[in-house]
């Protein structure tokens, strides 16, 4: 299959590994990739593996706050598509507060992972509340979503539906992920476009799954992982991904 | 015969549930992954059917020739002689899945899960039993398929079930009473207490300490709980179907007891599956628990350990916490914390209707059974007995048609009846 129109995501907790660094490090990747994904800091990172629980664990204790995204206005000057992240069952009560935050930074939608999960009955308040703030609504889902679920979000004109491969992120179960992406594809009939990560830590499977249907692939823990050790490092990763799709 | 009617496929319910079955996670302060590290415990091709988004997942042929050659399909019964004895205009149908082998529908997932291990170059598969009915299946499921078999069994049913003891050791299975001091988890257990009763939470710990220390030639296979354990034991759901399909039914309420859920699932899942795909209201399902192991009825939804000893990753669940540790009861198979995530969520949904019995009822029902198809119940399965019983009569002068999973035979559980 062609990679053409292929999209790379990359995602990091805010302020990760410090602010400074942080900043620099998105402009340089920027150009790069598609879409970035900001990870609001949290407490309860409940679907998240270790490198990205510990990641959250480090800003929070240098006092990166979920509100603080507001003082981070060089993330309305980036090129790529602009994602947040955050758990409803931290943001939930707050949540027009939150959507407004990142509708001024120009973020495209709110990326709840736990909202179908854990709160399908907030489906419709969230939906209605991401277009009241200017934002498109977005979904994660997993192979545990029921078929009807994944159909009617479908209908609603996400800016993407984001299937998590694996049962939490940087794990690397043997699933066959490929035939998973397939019937999620199959359920969303290109309604929508279908972004997957989880797992994705090398250009081979990157490659293999946007071949296998995925239309976005993000990559998160090996960003991460690589990130606190050595910026540059993160850097050329994240330039052979992009080198990768376009060539 | 009626080979016909062995399926071709699992069933598995996550894509026609009302809500999506929450994922496993880590406890928050874990270092490592324990999702992850399920790879070096578990088959690989078990881990792919937890995590399929498939509806319908294939039987290997060789699986499928196990199953028929174990005696699948396993006999649809009308209890005439129990209705009469009602004297109920109720119509009461039973799965006997005592008819396999093991005496009990254990075997149905023991066969894949041994399999896959086979297939995988693993030569010993490691698991935990309480009442034995899950030993004896995976001890005759690896003598089948020529692998190794070590078996924690909670200590309590150790002492008072020697015939299934006995039985599993005459399939070369290694037996040991649970807690044991062949593993970290056991020495602390008994450390506590040298007579400790066991549970399962604590040999489930064990098993999987084991193969932590042997990654390279064991895996440990559960006997209920993990979703494809539901997945494979819906081979009698399937059957069921259409057995009651050519005796011209559709039951009105489906019974099975609850120790993680596998067998209530096995049995209703596939009725509920195509009742919502067809935009239909489901049969009712009803749920037997034993009165001492509350767990559907007064368990909690929440993420808990499976294992007392928290090897294994969090799931939700409803459950009663991993150090409840449940009373030497004959029903062993019951005395399990926590209810399987997919049945916990349709527990919460009001899809299935726990109820609880205590050992005098289920007792009572299982020998009302005895007396009227001569057929004794294992001691789980007579409370879902006790279940039949009481919606036959609550029924009245009503028609209606009730299917109960027989999930296993009593023969070995005289002395829970006092004959």
């Amino acid at each position: 299959m062609d990679l053409n129109g292929k999209r790379l995501g990359i995602y990091i907790p805010l302020g990760y590994p410090e602010p400074k660094t942080f900043l620099e490090y998105i402009d340089l990747i920027s150009n790069l990739i598609d879409m970035l994904e900001i990870g609001i800091p949290t407490r309860s990172p409940i679907y998240d593996g270790p490198i990205i629980r510990k990641a959250h664990k480090e800003i929070l204790g240098k006092g990166v706050l979920p509100e603080h995204i507001k003082s981070y206005p060089e993330l309305s000057k980036l090129k790529c598509d602009l994602v947040a992240l955050a758990y409803y069952s931290e943001i939930g009560a707050d949540l027009s507060k939150i959507l407004r935050s990142i509708a001024d930074l120009g973020f495209k939608c709110l990326l709840t992972p736990d909202l179908l999960i854990e709160y399908p009955e907030k489906l419709d308040l969230y939906t209605k509340a991401s277009r009241d703030n200017g934002l498109e609504p977005c979904f994660f889902i997993s192979s545990k979503t029921p078929y009807k679920l994944v159909e009617k979000i479908s209908e609603l004109e996400p800016y993407m539906i984001y299937l998590g491969l694996q049962a939490s992120t940087g794990t690397s179960l043997p699933i066959q992920v490929l035939r998973n992406i397939s019937i999620a594809r199959e359920l969303i009939k290109g309604r929508a476009p279908l972004a997957v990560g989880f797992g994705i830590n090398s250009t081979d499977r990157l490659i293999a799954i946007l071949r296998g249907g995925a239309d976005i692939a993000v990559v998160g823990s090996e960003v991460v992982r690589r990130l606190g050790k050595d910026p540059s490092n993160a850097v050329d990763f994240v330039r052979s991904l992009s080198n990768a799709i376009r060539g | 015969m009626g080979e016909d009617l062995i399926p071709r496929y699992w069933y598995n319910i996550a894509p026609d549930l009302p809500r999506p079955v929450p994922p496993p996670i880590d406890p928050l302060d874990s270092e490592s992954s324990l999702v992850d590290r399920l790879k070096e415990i578990l088959p690989h091709h078990l881990i792919d059917q937890e995590f399929s988004f498939e509806r319908y997942i294939e039987i290997p042929a060789d699986v499928r020739n196990i199953y028929r050659e174990i005696g699948r399909p396993t006999p649809l019964l009308r209890a005439r002689g129990l209705e009469k004895l009602l004297n109920t205009r109720a119509k009461i149908y039973y799965k006997y899945e005592g008819s396999l082998p093991s005496g009990s529908h254990k075997l149905n997932t023991a066969v894949a899960q041994v399999y896959y291990t086979y297939k995988e170059g693993y030569g010993v598969v490691v698991t935990e039993t309480g009442a034995g009915q899950w030993g004896l299946a995976v001890s005759i499921a690896s003598n089948m398929l020529g692998l190794k078999s070590q078996i924690f069994m909670t200590r309590s049913s150790y002492l008072s079930k020697s015939k299934r003891v006995k039985l599993m050791i005459e399939n070369g299975a290694e037996v040991y009473p649970s807690p044991s001091d062949l593993t970290e988890t056991g020495r602390g257990f008994l450390k506590q207490d040298p007579n400790h009763p066991g549970s399962l939470g604590i040999a489930i710990s064990e098993a999987v300490e084991t193969v932590l220390k042997d990654p390279w030639s064991k895996r440990y296979i559960p006997g209920s709980v993990m979703e494809y354990v539901l997945i494979h034991q819906s081979v009698i759901g399937l059957e069921a179907m259409e057995q009651m399909r050519r005796e011209g039914e559709e039951p009105s309420v489906i019974i099975g007891c609850v120790g993680g859920g596998s067998n209530l699932a096995g049995i209703s899942y596939p009725f509920y599956g195509e009742a919502v795909r067809r935009g239909e209201k489901p049969p009712r399902i009803v749920g037997a628990e034993s009165s001492l192991v509350p767990k559907m009825t007064k368990g909690v939804y929440m993420y808990e350990h499976p294992d007392t000893g928290g090897a294994l990753p969090m799931i939700k669940m409803l459950t009663l916490g991993r150090n409840f540790i449940p009373p030497s009861i004959r029903a062993a198979g019951l005395r399990y914390h926590g209810v399987a995530p997919s049945l916990s969520i349709l527990i919460i949904e009001g899809f299935v209707e726990p109820r609880a019995y205590t050992p005098d009822q289920a007792r009572e029902a299982g020998l009302l059974f005895y007396r009227s198809e001569g057929i004794l119940p294992a001691p789980e399965s007579a409370h879902a007995i006790a279940a039949a019983i009481e919606e036959a009569k609550k029924a009245g002068d009503r028609e209606i048609t009730i299917l109960v999973n027989l999930s296993g035979h009593g023969l070995y559980d005289q002395d829970f009846y006092g004959v």
